[in-house]
This record gives structure tokens, sequence and C-alpha cells, in this order.
């Protein structure tokens, strides 16, 4: 996560948008830029505290809940500075847009992925009844299949932009609460190139949001 | 303190600043409707520290919304004198009351030729028409 924040730092005007897929050498916790730990343990959804304290954590330059980074595949990108997509005003339709291209390649392969449309997010409460993690999350745009999320992502909005996401493959033997994809669906499941499948499907919702017009590299 | 949206001057990220009218040098920021609409739901802010140097440009905060992550830019060069400390805990006044409640941080300025740089409400107005 730091080469994204590297890549975010160092994205200049008209330099291409960069896609990074990446998963980790050992099951960590990246925690929403405002978080800390201790609201994992006032956080009565779960139900593995000391599972989670145990396994050893970063905190993300971008937004939003913990991720348990174990069975999933990480994705970033970064759009450079000066872009329009980039700016305040614009950057929330890249969620949805991607996002929309990552649903449809799952319904096409059989999975019944819908986006939530509902929003447990208020500013109420400062985010303090939020659920500590990601996935117990909800968001208008976030990928559910059934009751359970799947893809969830969050920004950080400079002069350009990172977007972090992470796809749930499989169920965590360390927090088996949250389901994965190959879980959800019912019969044999074809091995699937998540990283080359997830990029493909990042790249086209980029093109979606950015009318085409983008360097991707 | 009487702060018309007309009266201020604004940067292109969206932060707007009261330039002093008393003869204070002391300089009030925020963020504009305009921004606070687009983040819609901002449910974290992150302050400077009284008496932090910025520059114009700078990041002096951050704001958090809909999983999103932005910094705060300051529009002038200065100290920061005062802190709106109380609004982190009631960050609806950005919605109800950008301009007066929704302060953000009070500067005490270098260089008040920065302000000839700034936008003044009829540009900004026009900006964020062409993005909105």
């Amino acid at each position: 996560m730091a080469i994204d924040e590297a890549m975010l730092a160092e994205a200049r005007p008209g330099s291409p948008i960069t896609i990074r897929l990446y998963q980790w050498d050992q099951p960590t916790l990246s925690l929403g830029h405002f978080q800390n730990m201790e609201q994992c343990e006032k956080d009565v959804r779960i139900s593995h505290v000391r599972e989670l304290r145990a396994i050893p954590w970063v905190r993300r330059k971008t937004g939003g809940g913990a991720i348990l980074h174990d069975r999933e595949w990480t994705y970033s990108f970064v759009i450079p500075a000066n872009s329009d997509e980039a700016s305040k005003g614009h950057s929330e339709a890249l969620y949805r847009s991607v996002h929309e291209s990552i649903r449809d390649g799952l319904v096409a392969m059989g999975w019944d992925a819908k986006l939530a449309e509902h929003c447990t997010c208020s500013p109420i409460n400062r985010g303090e009844n939020e659920p500590f993690l990601c996935f117990h999350r909800r968001s208008p745009v976030d990928i559910v299949v059934g009751e359970s999320k799947v893809v969830g992502s969050a920004q950080r909005r400079s002069r350009g932009l990172l977007q972090h996401g992470s796809l749930l493959v499989n169920r965590s033997l360390l927090f088996p609460d949250l389901f994965g994809l190959e879980g959800l669906r019912d019969g044999f499941c074809d091995p699937i190139n998540w990283p080359d499948w997830l990029e493909d499907r990042i790249r086209e919702g980029l093109r979606s949001a950015m009318d085409g017009v983008c360097e991707v590299s | 303190m009487s702060l018309q949206p007309d009266s201020l001057k604004y940067c292109e990220s969206h932060e707007w600043v009261a330039p002093p009218t008393d003869g204070s040098g002391i300089a009030t920021i925020g963020i504009s409707a305009f921004a606070v609409a687009q983040l819609n739901d901002i449910v974290f802010m992150a302050l400077p520290e009284v008496g932090a140097r910025l520059t114009a440009g700078q990041e002096f905060g951050e704001v958090e919304s809909v999983k999103a992550v932005s910094p705060m830019y300051s529009p002038v060069s200065g100290e920061v004198v005062e802190v709106h400390s109380e609004l982190v805990d009631h960050l609806d006044r950005l919605n109800t009351d950008p301009y007066e409640q929704g302060w953000i941080i009070k500067v005490k300025i270098s260089d008040p030729s920065e302000f000839d740089r700034l936008m003044n409400y009829a540009d900004y107005q026009k900006m964020c028409a062409e993005q909105g």
C-alpha cells in the first residue's frame, strides 16, 4: 500500500492511470485512515476480536472500514492530478462505474451479484456506530451476493485520486464470519484467474466512467 | 462575525477564505457549500494544531466522506491561530452553515497579496457550474 501512496504522490498531469492487483504475504488488517484498533473491541458484531487483534495491521491512506487481507485480492488504481474525474465533484462516479463493471462480470459467471443500494453511514453518529470491518458495512455501490458483501472500495482524493478495493474470494480461516465469492455459489466453481479478470473489469469500468478516454498502464 | 459567500475568496480545491477586515491580519478559512454538497456525508475531520505554519496550497487537514479521504488545502500562507475543534463533533454544521458555524481555522496571514490570486465569488460560481 506504500507503493499505492507513492504512485498517488508522484502522479503528474498527463501520466497514465495505473492499476495494481496484489495479495499479502501474511494475513493482515488494513484500517481505514481514521480508524484505530480500539474500535475493533467496541464492535459487538465481531465475534473473533482476539483473533483479529493478533493479526498485523497497517493504516491505509484511503477511508472506510478495516479489511482483513486473507484469501482476497486487493486492487488499487491512481488517476493523475488534473484529471476532471479525480476532482472532488466526480470521483463518486468512479466507485459506481468500476463496481458495476465487476458486478456485470460476476453475473456473467453465474453469481447473483448486485449493488447494495443502501448505506450504513451517517454524519449524525460520525461513523462511531459504523461497523469496524468494511465487509460488515454497506454503502450504495458495494457489491453483494445475497446478504454477503463481496467487493468494497475506498478512496483518497487529493490532486489525483487513489482508489483501493478488495474482492473477497474465499472465507478466511482466521475470521470465518465473512463468506467469500467461492463459498457463495452452488455447485462446481471453475478456477478463475482473479487478478487478470479483476484488472479487465477495472479497465472496463474506468473506460466507461471516463468516456472511453483513458490511457491505462 | 457575519460572512456572506460573495464577500469571500475561493480556491480551485473549494476552500474559502475571509480576508481580514479589522486590521488584525487574521483570515478565516472553511470549505464551500459546493464542496460540502459534493462530498456528501462528512463523517470525520482532522485539523491542525494552533501554531502550525502553512504555505498557500499546503494541506492543513482532512475530511472523510463516503469512504473517501480528501485533504483540505490552505488558500493563504501564515500561522494557525485558532482551530474550530468543536466542529469535529458537530459536522452537521458544515451542511447547515458552511460559512459561519462551519468555519474551520483562523490564520494570521503573512502575505496579503495572496488574496489577489484567489477567485472571487462570481468566478468560483462559474467554475462550480462547469464541474457540477
